[in-house]
């Protein structure tokens, strides 16, 4: 399996290398034949990372202990299906999986990328290439998942207890193909400028993979909070921690990037800021990478020494450099076309949300990185942690979601106060009505106050917007008003597609500030038949039982749960105990309504076995995070979903560079 | 490393807080608490705040907290008392002194900048406006007014709408 893995990596390898060069070899000759054989190659390089992926599986399914990655990562007893997770547990099998995904989104987005994009394709594409040679060649030459042991043991490792949950299948995956992915655009974006071609072209392209980029990042830290949630047992789901961070800056960025390049989409205007956008989303993406990978920074995801940070902190160096060189290099090009009519209209709003998406990031990357700079230069360890992220990127939090009302609701090129006036003045005084009875009945403070009233604003005007819309479209064309609602979702796919990841961003808003601010919380020890109160609630830890594992001990500790004196059900809190991992895993009890969740932990058994230590926490509107995920898919396939017109639109604007065969298929 | 987050935990054993020992503390305290313990971070673990992680000290600090609460300390106090037994390394976040200030000060200074910028570039944009307005005579006639006054009310966001729609087709 070894030599396979390894064949296939350098026959990889070859492909990327000869495949960049051919491909702007060929694009500066303007030998057709030779762009099209290095989009061949791209293709071929998926499979061949695809063979590799499939050899280093079988080693794992065949404990081919042989690989030293196989042997510390998994053992004999280890169940199959975690073949899954054991693959990516470490540096090499993860670099490995990244730039596998690499080049399949590469050659998909080659395949489809509309030919009328011309030069600009061959340009993307060995940017694309340049990027995935740099992986390749560190996954084979300095963590090779292939790499053999002298002497095969008879067993292995084995694969971290805390591996083995569910949650571990899908969050690391898409949080990395998510960062990778921003390659994507970036080379699109990079490659148009190479090409000295500044038209808008790249533009759709740029905005379906910015799209995809964003919600592989978005689906995949909502699961990271899940499991979070429900895993960890300290009642929380987000903790600034570095490495969630990493991939939360450039999920930032990617999403003021996806608002911004519609303006250059319906205007021609932001040209120059949309390509320092998604290179701003790129650099942070390989941060992301150098952060996730090289280990610079204590972590909770902190898993062992990575020794790839120089590698990364390299990659990350010349990504910075050589994007923002690219781009003053073309700065004279990139000139807009267009004006601004009026400053109350779409197009500042859209720039009023890069700044706060921007000076999110900026305060997120500020707190990742002043620790750093403070070990560095003045000796003094520092923690920038919850309080300062809270405290700093709460307002401008608050200030997006309150721009999420006023933005969609201004036109392009100029709005009226009067417009304004008409479309806000319903949600307007909905929201003081709800606000105010917020302030009587639940009053916790401000901040709580002006979280809720934004939230409300922008939920109130998503729903007028589309009642106001689907019964304009039912006068205009006598439709029934589910189809008249369709219909209008149709008329202008990425506004609704918008509109739904909004809803999303409510969803979350509620969650948060219901969590935070109304969130209760108790520390007890209970003995066996004890209850202890909270809210209006009352816990009785009515049994326990202890199982006894040859790794492991878990304990299960039975509550009862009565709210307002009347018996609602029970919940069971989990813990076991690794003594050779020197490790206590909790997995909460949870009862969870729309209204809130009653969440239990059980800490620690007492050594007399009659009592136990548990903390317990009621936690308002969680539930409505969850159901974010699913919006924030829906709009996105929304916004994704292809019109007819730009199909026909491909068709009948054959490539003006005319070279580029359209079947270039392997 | 790992996208995960873990929980390590000793398991010594010297940290067990015994229910005999365990200070239990009213509704009030408790919330107080669960802030406090949010802003200490466990010496031991990496990156983990008291509140989260279920290391033994954690759990004593939690004690010393609570004890501090019960006696009437003030959350500044308490601040003082856990940073003068475990250092200043503990705090969750750096306090607003010394280079501290530069924590929390540089990042609202970098938004104000931005904020400026994007004025100058809007003002920018404006200016490039009036000189086309100049040279073309009057704008295209795009602006959606309000006319609140007519029959239908709707009929303004109806040509909205529609006025979207053709800017989407035109663009392949």
């Amino acid at each position: 399996m070894a030599e396979l893995g390894t064949s296939a990596m350098v026959i990889a390898l070859a492909l990327a290398v000869y495949s960049g060069v051919t491909s702007l070899v060929g694009v500066r000759t303007r030998n057709s034949a030779m762009v099209s054989s290095s989009m061949r190659a791209t293709y071929l390089t998926t499979l061949a990372l695809g063979v590799a992926i499939l050899a280093l599986v079988l080693a794992f399914l065949r404990n081919d202990f042989a690989l030293k990655y196989v042997a510390e990562h998994s053992n004999l007893a280890m169940p199959r299906i975690y073949t899954w997770v054991a693959f990516y547990a470490g540096n090499e099998g993860s670099l490995l999986y990244v730039a596998f995904a690499l080049a399949g989104m590469a050659a998909l987005a080659m395949y489809f990328v509309p030919r009328r994009m011309g030069s600009q394709r061959p340009y993307a594409n060995f940017v694309l290439m340049l990027i995935l040679s740099f992986f390749i060649t560190v996954n084979l030459f300095m963590a090779s998942p292939f790499a053999t042991l002298p002497v095969t043991p008879i067993d292995g490792v084995g694969i971290n207890p805390l591996l083995t949950h569910p949650g571990m299948f899908i969050h690391p995956p898409l949080i990395m193909v998510g960062l990778i992915a921003i390659a994507v655009p970036f080379a699109l974006g990079i490659g148009g400028l190479l090409s000295g071609r500044i038209d808008d072209e790249w533009v759709d392209a740029g905005r379906t993979w910015g799209l995809v980029a964003w919600v592989l990042l978005a689906i995949g830290l909502l699961l990271g909070a899940w499991w979070a949630y429900t895993i960890l047992g300290w009642g929380g789901y987000w903790a600034w921690d570095p490495v969630e961070n990493a991939a939360f800056m450039p999920w930032l960025a990617l999403t003021a990037f996806i608002h911004s390049i519609m303006v250059q989409k319906r205007r021609g205007m932001f040209r120059l800021w949309n390509i320092a956008l998604i290179n701003i989303s790129f650099v942070l993406g390989a941060f992301g990478i150098f952060i996730n990978r090289g280990g610079p920074v204590p972590s909770v995801h902190s898993f062992g020494a990575s020794t790839l940070g120089w590698v990364f902190l390299l990659f990350l160096g010349v990504v910075a450099f050589a994007s923002f060189g690219v781009f003053f290099y073309r700065f004279a090009l990139l000139r807009s076309a267009g004006s601004l009519e009026s400053a109350l209209s779409r197009e500042s709003a859209f720039l009023v949300n890069n700044l706060l998406f921007l000076g999110v990031a900026f305060v997120t990357l500020w707190g990742v990185v002043f620790p750093i700079i403070s070990e560095l230069v003045l000796g003094k360890t520092i923690t920038v942690g919850k309080p300062f992220y809270d405290s700093v990127n709460g307002p401008i939090f608050l200030a997006l979601i309150f721009l999420m009302a006023i933005g969609p609701i201004l036109p392009w090129r100029h709005a009226t106060w009067t417009s304004v006036r008409h479309a806000i003045l319903v949600p307007g005084v909905i929201t003081l009505i709800i606000t105010a009875v917020v302030v009587v009945f639940a009053v916790r403070n401000v901040a709580a106050i002006a979280g809720i009233a934004v939230s409300t604003l922008v939920a109130v005007t998503i729903a007028q917007e589309m009642y106001r819309g689907t019964l304009a479209r039912h006068r205009a064309t006598r439709s029934p008003y589910p189809l008249a609602f369709l219909q209008l979702v149709g008329s202008n796919r990425p506004r609704y597609g918008g509109y739904l990841a909004h809803v999303a961003v409510v969803l979350l808003a509620f969650g948060v500030v219901g969590s935070s601010f109304y969130d209760l919380e108790r520390d007890v020890i209970l003995s066996l038949g004890e209850s202890a109160d909270i809210g209006a609630y009352t816990v009785e830890f009515t049994s326990t039982d202890t199982t006894t594992f040859t790794d492991r001990t878990e304990r299960t500790a039975t509550m009862s749960v009565m709210k307002n004196g009347s018996f609602v059900g029970t919940v069971e809190a989990w813990h076991g105990v690794y003594p050779s991992f020197n490790m206590l895993s909790t997995r909460a009890g949870i009862r969870s309504t729309p209204v809130e969740d009653l969440y239990v932990i059980f800490s620690e058994l007492q050594p007399d076995g009659q009592a136990a230590a548990f903390r317990l926490l009621v936690n308002p509107m969680v539930w409505w995070m969850w159901l974010a995920g699913p919006f924030v898919i829906l709009g996105t396939v929304v916004a994704l979903w292809p019109t007819r017109q730009r199909a026909t639109a491909v068709i009948t604007n054959p490539s003006r560079e005319g070279a580029l065969p359209s079947g270039s298929v392997s | 490393m790992l996208l995960l987050l873990l929980v390590f935990a000793s398991l010594d054993g010297t940290g067990v807080i015994h229910a005999q020992e365990y200070i239990e503390l009213t509704p009030e305290l408790d919330a107080r608490a669960a802030d406090l313990y949010a802003g200490i971070m466990c010496p031991i673990c990496n990156g983990q705040t008291i509140s989260q992680s279920h290391a033994a000290i954690s759990e004593t600090m939690r004690q010393m907290v609570r004890e501090r609460l019960v006696a009437g300390d003030t959350d500044a106090q308490i601040y003082d008392f856990m940073t003068e037994a475990f250092g200043r390394d503990i705090l969750a976040s750096p306090p607003k002194s010394g280079i501290g200030l530069a924590v929390w000060f540089v990042p609202p200074t970098a938004l104000l900048l931005g904020a400026f910028a994007v004025t100058l570039f809007v003002r920018r944009l404006r200016m490039a406006d009036a000189l086309v307005r100049e040279g073309i005579g009057t704008d295209s006639g795009s602006r959606i007014g309000s006319n609140g006054g007519t029959v239908d009310e709707l009929e303004p966001y109806l040509r909205l709408v529609d006025e979207e729609m053709p800017d989407i087709e035109e663009r392949p």
